[in-house]
This record gives structure tokens, sequence and C-alpha cells, in this order.
């Protein structure tokens, strides 16, 4: 423990880097699918006929009631199966974490268009929309001014979560601390460095979420 | 007028048999071309590009290095293989792609096809040819331990009642469970993720002994002890671990083709110059038994 | 796909053994966790929402903390660099005499980690009460201890018993990651097998669906509670 040696990490540093993209951009293709798929969900636990609506919430429980590290060995074991060749760590990483996260945010979403009032529904279908022009125009965008921290919050999470992708070999960013860590035998370094990147990261993005909630607030 | 067609055809057909005989000879003869019957070659040719699979920090066999290229022994050898493939596909620029793999999705990633051939330190074991197919042996080893070098322990009986780290799901591992009972040693496991944590616990006097394949073990000792020496390998061979690269089983023709490309680096020398290149400069000299392995392997054209 | 599937394997003596115990340990860690996090979080959710600026800070940065770092590197640095920091002989302790050291820094990273996350759903609990309650509660003349105890904590706890369940189906969950320092709980033993066996697929298989499980019962109660909570006039499915 005596000896550390810090000058790896910068020698390592076009690796690091580049597996920090890969983090990034799991995080951002994941959320924008998974909030998309997430609000279909949403909607069809609380607004579609009775079947789907279960089968919808089957999907929800189903998912979250595995571990992600699961989750993503399963998609990259079988998409292979289904689609008859191997479609690469990335992709198949990127279709787990939306079709897992969807799963998440469409209970953040659930829980936001619960909470407006069921006269705003009752007031959109009396002008004669229909009930998906009254989610578009009314309900959502009220769901969604409201959601916007707890999906940002959940968005922080996820970030940290692609950490998990090691399973499947993908170099996401803490797959490439531990690939440095291990070639040199240098984990007490590489893990503090992992450690206070994920937290000025993250902490970054969790201040910025709470100044949005208060301007909200204020608004 | 008949007849005479009637013969003139018979002629056609025994001069048309004889040229398809002698053609068939001369084919049998010439080294084979394209894909034929195999699986695996057909999907190379269709993907344009080779999978192979490799280890991220099993240095020297199969790595990431500082330039992030894969390379290693094992990663060498597979390459040998490589240019078999493209000379049978007639496809000198061939790409070759890389998957990283680790040890619990080796297995299922060459059974679904997603690599082509895996590059690292994989034990051939009986059993595990249920699953997969293997290349020829082309590394030996077996479990050995890490001690702490000035350590009074000398073999696995020297471990009574201590605590002794061992690498998850190795056969390593499932060594010293067996001897634990058969000889009642009292020794407590610790788990460790991977070979460099295990090594971890060694140097911060969490465990008496890790043990480990012997090779990886003496490469760890010899280039990552802090301070330089301060680890050692001892004791006699508990396993017999013998490398071989894996491919999907079933391919008869494609796995005939990995015989013969390791055939041919054992018989030319190739493959102890490879073992010299990587294991020369960690002071690590080709023992008897991978002579003696290789030279066994070289079948004859 | 020329897998050989081998289902009885799951079976097989020693493997079922195995998994049994593998659920066990997953149990131990994930319940000892979850009291610790109960404990710890809703301390630090408390302490979060005190009139006192050095306490709420003091909240805020266990909070920040132990939220913002992924779970697999704190409990690398629990079980690795901990003992290093502390006096030689207490380190020594934690590495030798300390029985299952693995398991206690499993339980005490996991519990640490969600702490911060129940205490965020604490603060927010007793936040989402309104400045009314405090208010009355100070004007009836009760401490601040007081009216914790008898105003806000209850009040709190209807809001707070949704995610609660939530974080506990989480705790299963994250105990997965125990694995990484040694723990053979049920992802661990299932690995285990598939070394053992080559039958990894099925041992995954296994495992992933004792995790359904062991989260569909704690998925069931929260519905269950979620139902009864239920504000009426708002959009919720009753």
């Amino acid at each position: 423990m005596s000896h550390l040696e810090w000058s790896i990490i910068w020698r390592a540093g076009p690796f690091l880097l580049q597996g920090l993209a890969t983090s990034f951009a799991l995080l951002i293709l994941a959320m924008f699918g998974g909030i998309i798929i997430g609000t279909i969900i949403a909607m069809v636990r609380l607004s579609a006929p009775r079947p789907l609506a279960w089968i919808a919430a089957g999907y929800v429980n189903g998912l979250r009631s595995v571990p992600l590290m699961m989750v993503i060995f399963w998609f990259y074991l079988l998409v292979p199966l289904f689609i008859g060749r191997s479609v690469g760590a990335f992709p198949s990483a990127l279709i787990a974490f939306t079709m897992f996260e969807a799963a998440y945010y469409s209970e953040i979403i659930r829980a936001g268009i619960q909470g407006i009032s069921k006269g705003q529904m009752a007031a959109a279908l009396a002008t004669g929309m229909s009930s998906l022009q009254a989610y578009h125009y009314v309900v959502l965008p009220q769901a969604f001014r409201r959601m916007t921290p707890v999906l940002l919050t959940q968005s922080v999470a996820l970030f940290q979560d692609t950490s998990l992708v090691y399973v499947i070999g993908l170099h996401d960013f803490m797959t490439s601390v531990s690939v440095i860590a291990n070639r040199e035998a240098r984990l007490v370094e590489l893990y503090s460095f992992a450690a206070g990147v994920y937290f000025v990261l993250c902490f970054g993005a969790s201040r910025a979420v709470k100044k949005i909630n208060d301007r909200m607030a204020a608004a | 007028m008949k007849l005479r067609y009637r013969l003139q055809s018979t002629l056609a057909m025994a001069l048309v048999e004889l040229a398809m005989n002698g053609l068939a000879s001369a084919q049998a003869l010439a080294p084979k071309q394209g894909a034929g019957d195999s699986a695996i070659l057909k999907r190379i040719l269709e993907r344009g590009s080779i999978n192979i699979g490799h280890r991220e920090a099993s240095v020297p066999y199969s790595y990431i290095d500082e330039k992030q290229q894969v390379v290693g022994y094992s990663i060498d050898l597979c390459l040998k293989v490589v240019d078999a493939v493209r000379q049978r596909l007639a496809k000198p620029d061939l790409k070759v792609t890389f998957t990283s793999i680790n040890v619990t999705n080796r297995i299922p990633l060459v059974v679904n096809g997603t690599v082509d051939i895996e590059c690292g330190t994989t034990s051939n074991f009986l059993s595990r040819q249920e699953q997969v197919e293997f290349s020829p042996i082309y590394y030996i080893t077996g479990t050995q331990l890490l001690v702490k070098a000035g350590s009074p322990v000398r073999e696995i009986e020297d471990l009574k009642g201590k605590r002794v780290a061992a690498q998850q799901g190795s056969s390593n591992e499932a060594v010293i469970r067996q001897l634990n009972d058969e000889k009642m040693l009292d020794i407590r496991i610790v788990y460790a993720k991977d070979l460099v944590e295990g090594a971890m616990l060694v140097e911060t006097d969490r465990v008496d002994a890790m043990t480990g394949d012997g090779g990886q073990i003496k490469v760890y000792a010899a280039t990552k002890a802090r301070p330089a020496g301060s680890l050692a390998v001892v004791g006699r061979f508990l396993t017999y671990d013998p490398y071989s690269a894996m491919m999907q089983r079933g391919d008869q023709d494609f796995a005939l083709l990995v015989r013969k490309a390791f055939a041919d680096a054992f018989r030319s020398g190739e493959a102890e110059k490879l073992y010299e290149k990587w294991f020369g400069p960690l002071g690590m000299k080709i023992e008897e038994d991978l002579k003696a392995a290789f030279r066994v392997q070289a079948l004859p054209r | 796909m020329q897998y050989r599937w081998n289902w009885s394997v799951l079976i097989t003596d020693p493997y079922l053994g195995w998994l049994v115990s593998g659920l066990k340990w997953t149990l131990m860690v994930a319940g000892a966790a979850w009291l610790l996090a109960l404990v710890l979080g809703c301390t630090v959710g408390v302490l979060r929402t005190l009139p006192s600026a050095w306490l709420r800070a003091i909240g805020t940065a266990y909070v920040e903390i132990f939220r913002n770092v992924p779970l697999l590197v704190q409990l690398f640095l629990w079980y690795f660099i901990l003992p290093e920091l502390l006096p030689y002989s207490a380190g020594h302790w934690l590495k030798r005499d300390l029985p299952l050291p693995e398991y206690w820094s499993a339980v005490v990273g996991l519990g640490c980690f969600t702490a911060a996350r129940i205490a965020e759903q604490v603060r927010a609990g007793i936040e989402s009460i309104g400045h009314g309650q405090r208010m009355a509660a100070v004007a009836l003349g009760l401490t601040t201890a007081q009216s914790y105890r008898y105003v806000l904590l209850p009040l709190a706890a209807r809001h707070v018993l949704p995610p609660f369940t939530s974080e506990a189906l989480n705790i299963v969950k994250n105990s997965s990651l125990a694995l990484t320092i040694g723990v053979l709980e049920l992802t661990g033993q299932s690995r285990q097998i598939e070394a053992a066996t080559f039958q990894g697929i099925e041992a995954l298989t296994a495992a992933t669906l004792t995790y359904v499980c062991l989260t569909l019962v704690v998925i069931a109660v929260m519905q269950t509670i979620e139902r009864r909570v239920a504000i009426s006039g708002t959009m919720g499915r009753t």
C-alpha cells in the first residue's frame, strides 16, 4: 500500500477517456429510449384495456425483479439466438439498458401521471379530445414538469449502473479502469481514481438537478 | 445409325467419367479452397472478418497493451490460425475483430457463435469438450501456491488451519476444496474476483497463500511484486492444466484447419520462438513438458 | 446453438446445496444490510430536516458521498482499503481476527449505500408534510424531539412506505455485487456451478428465477400497501 504510483492513470488516459465516452453514449441513448418506451408503458398501464395493462405490468415487475447484471448477460446470450447472428457488445448492452430502464422510468412516469388530478383528464375528454390527445396536450406536459427531477435522479443512478456491463466485456469507464488496474496490478490507485471521477460527475449532476428542482418550485 | 450413336455416347460418357476421376484425385491432393461445409468459415466469409475472443489482463497470454492493442502469446498463436483462414478463403485482407471475454461468458460466447476462436488461458478439460471444441495444447501448467517470500509454506499441507485465497470458479479453487476434504486440512478459502485481487490479499497479509495456475502466478511474482522479489511461487503441481483455444463444436472442417495451423507452428519451431518472445523477458524458460507437447503434436502434413 | 442442455445438474448433489447456500447468503447479506440501512437512513434523513444547519450539513454530506459513487467501487474500498488506513492493530483485527471479513464488508458497504437512498426518501417524506404541521407542533409547545415523535414521523411514514419497499427490492438485487469481494451469494454460487459443470446457462437461469421469486414477493407486498395508501381523487387506478 505504501508506494502508490499515480502516473499510470495519466499514461492510460486515452483508454480511460474512451471508456468514459462509451459510458456516456450508453447513458444518453438508454435514457432517451427508456423514457419513450417508459411513457408508452405507463400510459398502457393506466388507460389501455385491462389485458394489455396486465402485460405491461408483468413486463415492469418482471424486469424490476432481476438484477441488472443478469439482464445484461441474458440479452447478450439470447439476442444472437433470436436473430441468428451476434450483434456485438455495445448494441446488446444498449438494448438491455433501454428495456431495463424503461421499466424503472415507467414507474416514475406512472406516479407522475397519477399525481395529476382526474378532473384534468375528464375536462380534456369533455372538450372532445381523444384520450391520446388528452395525454399529449394536457396530462403528459404537466406530469413531465413534475417528474423531471426524479427522472434525472434515476438517470444519475443509471450512469453508475453502466459499470455493470463488465459482465459482457464492454469497455465502459469502470471496465476500462479495472482492465488497467489488473494489467498494472495497481488496484488501489485506479479504484480510488474511479471513485473520485464518479463522485465529481454524479455530484455535479445531482447539484444541477437540485437547481432545476428549485427553479421549478419557484416558478 | 442407332448403334453408332449409342456407341459414341457410351464412349463419350466413359471419357467424361475418366476426366472427372482425374479431377477428383487432383482435388484431393491440392489444399481445399473456399468455405466448403464449414459453418464457421461460411459465417467468417459472410461477415468479412474473423472474431477472436481475448482476455483483458492475462499478461502475457492474452491482454490489452498500453497502445490498446490485443496482444500476447495465445493471441500470436491464434493469428497463425487467421493466416490459415485467409489462405483457405483466398482473402488476404480478411479483417480481424476482437471481443473481450471473461471466465463467466467465454463458453456461452463460443457456443452461441459470437466468438470464432477463443485465445486466452482456458484449460482443455474433457468435461468442457461436451460444450466446445479445443485446439491442440499450447501451454502446460498446474495449480501452485503464491506466498510471500520468506514464508515457511512449501506445500499445501503446510497450510493446515490457515486462510487461502482462490479465484472464484477456478479449477484451482476446486482442487483446494477437494484436498481440504480429503486431507482434513481445515483451510478457510477466501474468494477473489481475479488474480490481482487474490495477490493483493497475500500482499496485505489477509491470507497465507493464494492458489492459481503456476504459469500465471509466476508471471505475477516476477513482474508485479512490490518490492520486487517479495512474492514466491511454491509447491508441486496440484492439477494438470493444459491450455487450448476454444471454438464451436461440431465443425470438423474448421477444427482440422485449426489443428493444421497449430501443428505447423509446432513443427516449424515458431511456437517455441513465440514462447521465447513473450516469456523470455520475464525470465521464464520453456519447460521440458511443453517442448515434448510441441514435438508430440507436430503431426506431419 | 449447439449448447448441450442438462437441467438435471440443478437438482444434483452438491449443486442444489450450493444454490441453497447461495440463497442463504443473499438473504443474510440483504437482511443485515437492510437493518443497517433503515437505522442509518432514518437518522440521516431526519438530520437533513432539523433546524440546526450543522446537522443538516452532516446529513447532506453523507448522502452526497454515498449516493454518488458506484456500489461496486464502495465495496472495494470497504474491503481492501479501509483496513490499510486504520492503525495496525485495528486493521489486523479486521483482516485476520474478525470472522468472515468479506461478509461484514458487504453488509456495511451495502447498508451505507442504501442508507443514503433511504435518507433521501425520509427527508422527502418529512418535507412533503408541509410547514403548517411543523408550526402547529411548535405552537402546541412540543419540543423538536416531540414534534418529530408525535407529528412529523407518523405522517411521513405513510409517504415513505412505497419507496421503502422499493429499496428493499433493490437491496436484494444489489446484494449480488457482494460476490465481487468474495461472498458466495446466489449469483456467485451460480457461477461456481458454471465453473464446476460448464452448464452455466442452467445455473444462471436458476439464480435468475430465484431472484424473480424473491422480489415478486416484495412487489406483491408493495402493491398491496400502495393500494391501501392511495389517495382518492387522483388518477390512480384502483
